[in-house]
């Protein structure tokens, strides 16, 4: 069971959350300046990271807020979450690995 | 909208709730010494009103409804009672507001929350609540929720929404020893109350009216 | 037959309870044990010493330990619906009425006819079954056989009476065992008021102190257990679980338990569940899970009557058992000594004490000497004899170099204690990714570097002493209290423990033989994996352990290998000349020993295997002849019977096309209550309502519905629905029933990650309305008649064709009326506050009397909107394009929306792509399945190229008079009017069909808009 710290409820099991994706993937801002190739990055490009890993998770079944979650594909160990306007500390996590 | 700023003048039914067919008044489970472990009680016929702060106006909606109502909107994962009405922090700008009337609620709100920025959507008949009681609520609660109800962890006042037997619920820690309000969906109510009353059976259980 | 006499029990002693005898039965003959006795006690107590056969061989075996790691004494527990097998006797609490049955014998335990799989074992070897029979023809036949052969026990086919349940808890300090170790950490960390949970496997406190007669400041050692046992009870905030195994750490630190609430009872009571699986949160973790012995390897080790040494002293102690009558004692360690003593104490004859060690004369040797016991060092005992019970062994000087000096001297003996030292009970460790180290002194792996939050105290530290574990456990709960905030962390004072000190062990992994002797040693007695089995698999070039394992099995059986992995692993590390932690180890994986599945189902099973959700009108769809139909979670009518019609075939076919034609030429009612309704409020509502569907909302009316198409971001297409614009800034979506809780997720979404600009709130009102639709040519007359006078103008001009009004009222009930249809019938969907629901659809039903009102259901909705070429769920199978449903023009090139952005991808725009058609049998009366694949030439060599298939049918459209379906076929506009064959290869179905327009009634809408 992963426990993953809600900004606004607290640790919670994973099993309220819904897994939500990728959060290094940024829609992009400007649609009608995407590229095709623009869109199929963001549609279906995925790394499959081991380790840190930034995420985002939906609280579906309490507060319904959206959390980015820092966390570690080999060990499920969540490292940092927060709102998703917040910055992790994930680009550190990647320099240092 | 038209229907709930101006109240309906001719008589409503009485309103029905998901389990009146299978709620019957009565003590079940095992024969507990001193009584049953747990007391339910069906709080029915309540205005659920849920309230969300628009885009930067939560502070405004704030001062509005502690004009209104006497009620300070409380933060996560709290709940506060002013007067006849109780708030509870259901999500970021998110409350649910309560109170035992029939539409007076929502108008209220319409008239003092959505000039202040609030969004005022009537769950009334969307929720089923049940309040439980007794010396083994605690136990009862925690065969279905991952929330620790500990008074440490969750004292009165406390708000949690989390899953409860895989439901979707809003668990409210009421004063009063081991007193807790439990919203569910309508929808599932059945299958709630049936999971609820199996978990209490060995402590014995009463269903009260 | 009548019980025997417990020939075996002690006349004093033991923490069982004589006043309360208990009859039991074994393999069909009835005994007495007493409370507090296990089953493995009470058949020693009686003298019955073959209680099972060995996996592959059928040898017969005896009890070996006195713990969860038993791997001989497994039985089948219980009779009926209620039978466990491969339950180890070990564990099982005696009760009043207990049956038990050997198990992997045949006719009997006494008489086994594959006992001649050991005369053959020779043949039998490590991988045997593979090398002989595979490959060969007929393997699958052989494999059964072999499978039968190397049974296990019985299960039951039939379900489990009993209950199971959840139960969550959480704690600051959660300690696994409560043996010295534990209840010195429960203690110490629940002095401090931090909330401690205590978990112990057996029914009660203590861990070895039950079974052994050590002292602390002179006093018995398991007094101080009890006075421990006492305090803990009457710390508030700390909770003690007996009969409860911590057996896993899982992410988080979350720790899995399983408490045997009624396991020791002959049945649950009522109201009871037998087993509760617990799932911990624990912010510390301090796991005291003991130490497990291991049995020295040497021929004839598995005789019935070897045993562990640390279990001998269980039974002498804390049963009042003697195990045996003439004991040779056999170890590497000083528990040799200490067993003879206890032996001896308990009045049993002490025929030898064989200890392997050239340097074990240590204090505890000289208490031996000292007692007048026979010792003999550097020797070992080299063959046990005794086929249906020890009856004597070779015990022979070594040479110290692996090998004997001089002939063996046979010494007489029905009870061998053997010890080859201790393996610290790691495992979880292990689970929570923490390494292993090895140890030598003490010949056995112990914790390394581990997860925070977790320490491993005392024996599982491979910390044996009993003053190392009360040290230990002080120490660290008390640690643990305070970095959860409580206490200082300074530990309180330790009693003091009377201790000889030890001579260190000397590890010996296998025993020579008796010189001139085939011997069988046996390593893993669960799986019959012998020393000779290991050296085989070493000269077959088998190098890592992880092979070892998988190719004799070593360690695979229910007990895991808990009394025999290392001694494998330090085997196979011999054959290699390499050190042992160099071979490595297995990892160990959660569970610690094995939870029955009903534990962990608990509740979630029968009724409750997922939550039912009921709409607002359930109860009078259930008062009125409904049969009902799952639809995901939701029951939702799927026709209705006439009044005390029984349900069959062809009650449901024409109930259905009676609900079909009512609706189509007077009337009909539906339930669409489970349609999601989102409510969407706020200045920027429109702006995003815009750039969520592929259509436009900007300028939708207030007032006015409109059908609006969402898309995914990869341009296919995700829902569908109607949305209202209900106010300026206030809309309400509806979504499919499937989709509802996705569909809302995706909008927060939006709102919360993509456009936290916008200013919208949206929320799920689909509990708060209850939604009924109310269909056909006089579908106006019924709503107009039931609506309370003057509270809404329902005419075709006031209410046109996705027109809406709020202001209506039905019996005062305050409803939403929307003019939609899905049927393509001049409708209305009418909302109603759900505790209303019945009361508004009543009088509906009543309006609706004079013109033969029909309720109707999923199934002839379903007719209706296939009739119609209405796509459903089948359609939006997320492959399709908005362009691939004959819905492309919807998609607007005006704006910018979800999904656009992929829309023109090479593959949706191919011309060979399926679009939506429909179809009809060439004869007119065929039923073509949904999910038939759509060919050319049925006789075409294979593989037939796939056109496409068939979504939806209805097997008959009382509307057109024939089976319809919808199909998506490749090129399929251009095929209108063609002919295609509809296959279903696994029912041998091909039927010819026509392409035709999906729409097959009323075309142009006359219906809907009049």
């Amino acid at each position: 069971m992963i426990r993953i710290p809600c900004p606004y409820c607290g640790p919670r099991d994973h099993d309220e959350f819904s897994y939500a994706g990728d959060a290094t993937k940024v829609r992009p801002a400007d649609p009608a300046a995407a590229t095709p190739e623009d869109w199929h990055r963001y549609v279906y490009l995925r790394d499959n990271p081991r380790g840190a890993h930034l995420e985002y998770w939906h609280h579906v079944q309490g507060c319904r807020a959206y959390v980015k979650v820092l966390r570690d594909t080999a060990t499920h160990e969540v490292l940092a979450a927060g709102l998703p306007s917040d910055d992790l500390p994930f680009e550190d996590l990647e320099a240092g690995r | 909208m038209a229907d709930a700023t101006s109240l309906p003048q001719a008589p409503l039914p009485p309103r029905r709730s998901p389990l009146d067919a299978v709620w019957v008044a009565g003590d079940y489970g095992a024969a507990a010494v001193g009584g049953p472990g747990v007391t339910m009680l069906r709080r029915s016929g309540l205005s659920s009103v849920q309230l969300d702060a628009r885009r930067g106006t939560a502070a405004s909606l704030r001062a509005a409804v502690a004009g209104a109502l006497g009620l300070a909107l409380p933060g996560p994962g709290r709940a506060a009672s002013g007067g006849e009405v109780r708030a509870l922090w259901l999500g970021p700008d998110r409350w649910m507001l309560l109170a035992e009337d029939t539409f007076a609620l929502e108008a209220k709100l319409r008239a003092a929350a959505e000039p202040a920025g609030g969004v005022v959507v009537d769950q009334s008949h969307g929720r089923t609540i049940l309040r439980l009681s007794g010396p083994a609520v605690r136990e009862v609660l925690a065969k279905g929720t991952g929330v620790d109800l500990h008074p440490r962890a969750f004292a009165e006042d406390a708000v949690a929404q989390t899953g409860l037997f895989h439901l979707a619920v809003t668990l409210d820690r009421r004063r009063g020893t081991g007193t807790f309000d439990v919203h569910g969906m309508r929808g599932f109510a059945q299958s709630l109350f049936e999971s609820l009353c199996e978990a209490a059976a060995e402590f014995g259980y009463r269903l009260s009216e | 037959m009548t019980g025997s006499d417990q020939s075996h029990r002690l006349p004093t002693g033991g923490a069982i309870d004589r006043r309360r005898p208990l009859a039991f039965r074994f393999d069909g003959r009835e005994y007495r044990g007493y409370a507090g006795d296990t089953l493995a006690s009470a058949l020693l107590a009686n003298g019955v010493r073959v209680v099972g056969r060995s996996f592959k061989y059928h040898r017969p075996r005896g009890v070996l330990t006195a713990g969860p790691e038993e791997p001989n004494a497994l039985v089948e527990l219980r009779g009926g619906a209620r039978i466990e097998p491969n339950t180890r006797a070990t564990m099982v609490e005696l009760f009043h009425g207990l049956e038990a049955t050997s198990q992997n014998r045949w006719p009997s335990l006494r008489f086994d006819a594959l006992e001649v799989n050991d005369l053959l074992s020779r043949f039998l070897v490590a991988g045997f079954y593979y090398k002989t029979f595979m490959g060969f023809p007929g393997w699958h036949f052989w494999e059964q056989r072999i499978r039968a052969a190397a049974g296990m026990g019985r299960g039951t086919t039939e379900p489990d009476p009993d209950g199971y349940e959840t139960m969550n808890a959480h704690c600051d300090v959660l300690v696994v065992g409560g043996g010295p170790a534990g209840l010195a950490a429960a203690l110490a960390a629940g002095r401090t008021g931090a909330r401690v949970m205590l978990l112990e496997e057996t029914d009660g406190l203590g861990g070895r102190l039950r079974s052994d007669r050590e002292t602390l400041n002179g006093t018995p050692a398991m007094r101080w257990a009890e006075a421990a046992a006492f305090e803990l009870v009457d710390l508030p905030e700390v909770t003690v679980l007996t009969r409860t195994t911590g057996f896993g750490i899982y992410d988080g630190n979350v720790v899995g338990a399983v408490e045997r609430v009624a396991d020791h009872l002959p049945v649950p009571p009522a109201h009871m569940v037998r087993q509760r699986l617990w799932h911990i949160r624990p912010r510390r973790v301090i796991v005291a899970a003991g130490a497990i012995e291991r049995p020295l390897v040497f021929g004839g080790n598995d005789r019935p009557g070897v045993m562990q040494a640390g279990a001998v002293r269980t039974y002498l102690n804390r049963y009042a058992v003697a195990p045996g009558r003439q004991a040779v004692v056999v170890a590497n360690n000083d528990d040799g000594y200490r067993t003879a003593l206890d032996l001896a104490a308990a009045g049993i004859h002490v025929a030898q004490v064989v200890d392997t060690r050239s340097a074990g004369r240590g204090e505890w040797w000289r208490r031996a000497v000292d007692a007048g016991l026979d010792v003999v060092d550097r020797a070992a005992v080299t063959n046990a004899y005794g086929r249906m019970g020890l009856v004597g062994c070779d015990v022979t000087r070594l040479d110290g170099n692996g090998g004997t000096a001089g002939n063996g001297r046979f010494v007489p003996c029905d009870l061998i204690a053997s010890s080859g030292g201790w393996t610290p009970s790691i495992h979880l460790h292990s689970h929570a990714g923490g390494k292993a180290e090895w140890d030598d002194a003490i010949a056995a792996f112990v914790p390394g570097p581990g997860r925070a939050g977790v320490t491993t105290i005392g024996a599982a530290a491979g910390r044996f002493a009993l003053s190392d574990c009360l040290a230990d456990g002080f120490r660290v709960g008390a640690e643990a209290a305070r970095d959860c905030g409580f206490g200082s962390g300074t530990a309180p004072d330790a009693p003091v423990a009377d201790e000889a000190s030890v001579a260190p062990l000397q590890a010996i992994w296998s025993v020579p033989g008796t010189p001139g002797r085939k011997v069988k040693r046996f390593v893993d007695h669960q799986d019959d994996v012998t020393v000779e089995d290991i050296e085989l698999a070493h000269r077959e070039g088998f190098v890592s352990v992880e092979h070892l394992k998988r190719y004799t099995t070593l360690g695979m059986g229910t007990d895991q290998g808990k009394t025999s992995n290392t001694a494998g692993h330090a085997l196979m590390a011999g054959l290699r000349g390499r050190p042992i932690p160099a071979v490595g180890t297995t990892t160990f994986r959660p569970p610690y020993t094995p939870v029955a599945m009903g534990a962990f189902a608990g509740r979630a099973a029968g009724r409750h295997l997922a939550p039912i959700r009921r709409t607002a009108l359930h109860d009078w769809h259930a008062a009125n002849g409904v049969v009902f139909v799952e639809a995901g979670p939701w029951l939702r009518p799927q026709y209705y019977l006439r009044p005390g019609e029984t349900n069959s075939r062809e009650a449901m076919d024409r109930a259905i096309t009676e609900e079909v034609v009512a609706t189509r030429t007077r009337v009909g009612i539906s339930d669409v209550s489970s349609l999601g309704k989102i409510d969407v409020q706020g200045p920027d509502a429109a702006e995003f309502l815009n750039r969520v569907y592929c259509n436009g909302f900007a300028r939708l009316p207030v007032g006015k519905a409109r059908y609006g198409l969402m898309l995914r971001e990869d341009g296919l297409v995700d829902d569908d629905g109607t949305t209202s614009r209900l106010a300026d800034t206030h809309f309400l979506m509806t979504t499919t029933t499937v989709h509802a809780a996705e569909v809302l997720a995706d909008l927060e979404w939006y709102l919360q990650v993509v456009w936290p600009e916008l200013d919208v709130r949206v929320s799920s009102v689909t509990e708060q309305w209850a939604g009924m639709a109310l269909a056909g040519p006089r579908a106006r007359d019924v709503l107009a008649a039931a609506l309370d006078p003057g509270t809404a103008d329902v005419s075709n001009e006031a209410l046109p064709f996705l027109g809406v009004t709020t202001t209506a009222t039905v019996r005062g009930v305050p409803v939403r009326i929307f003019r939609i249809s899905f049927s393509g019938e001049l409708g209305y969907e009418v909302n109603a506050p759900a505790d209303w629901g019945i009361d508004v659809w009543e009088a509906l039903m009543h309006a609706g009397e004079p013109h033969g009102i029909r309720p109707y259901g999923l199934e002839a909705m379903g007719i209706m909107r296939i009739e119609k070429g209405h796509v459903a769920g089948a359609e939006l199978d997320g492959r399709t394009t908005p362009d691939d449903l004959g819905l492309g023009r919807m998609a607007s090139t005006a704006k910018w929306y979800v999904g656009r952005g992929m829309l023109g991808k090479p593959a949706y725009t191919d011309p060979d792509r399926p679009k939506l058609v429909g179809l009809v049998p060439v004869d007119g009366r065929t039923r073509i399945r949904a999910g038939a694949i759509l060919v050319a030439d049925p006789d075409a060599p294979t593989p037939i190229p796939k056109l496409g298939h068939v979504t939806s049918s209805a097997y008959l459209s009382p509307t057109v008079g024939h089976p319809i379906s919808l199909a998506l076929l490749a090129r399929g506009r251009e095929r209108i009017g063609e002919e295609v064959w509809a296959v279903f290869p696994t029912r041998s179905q091909r039927i010819r069909a026509r392409v035709t327009e999906p729409c097959f009634v009323d075309p142009e809408g006359e219906k809907l808009h009049g």
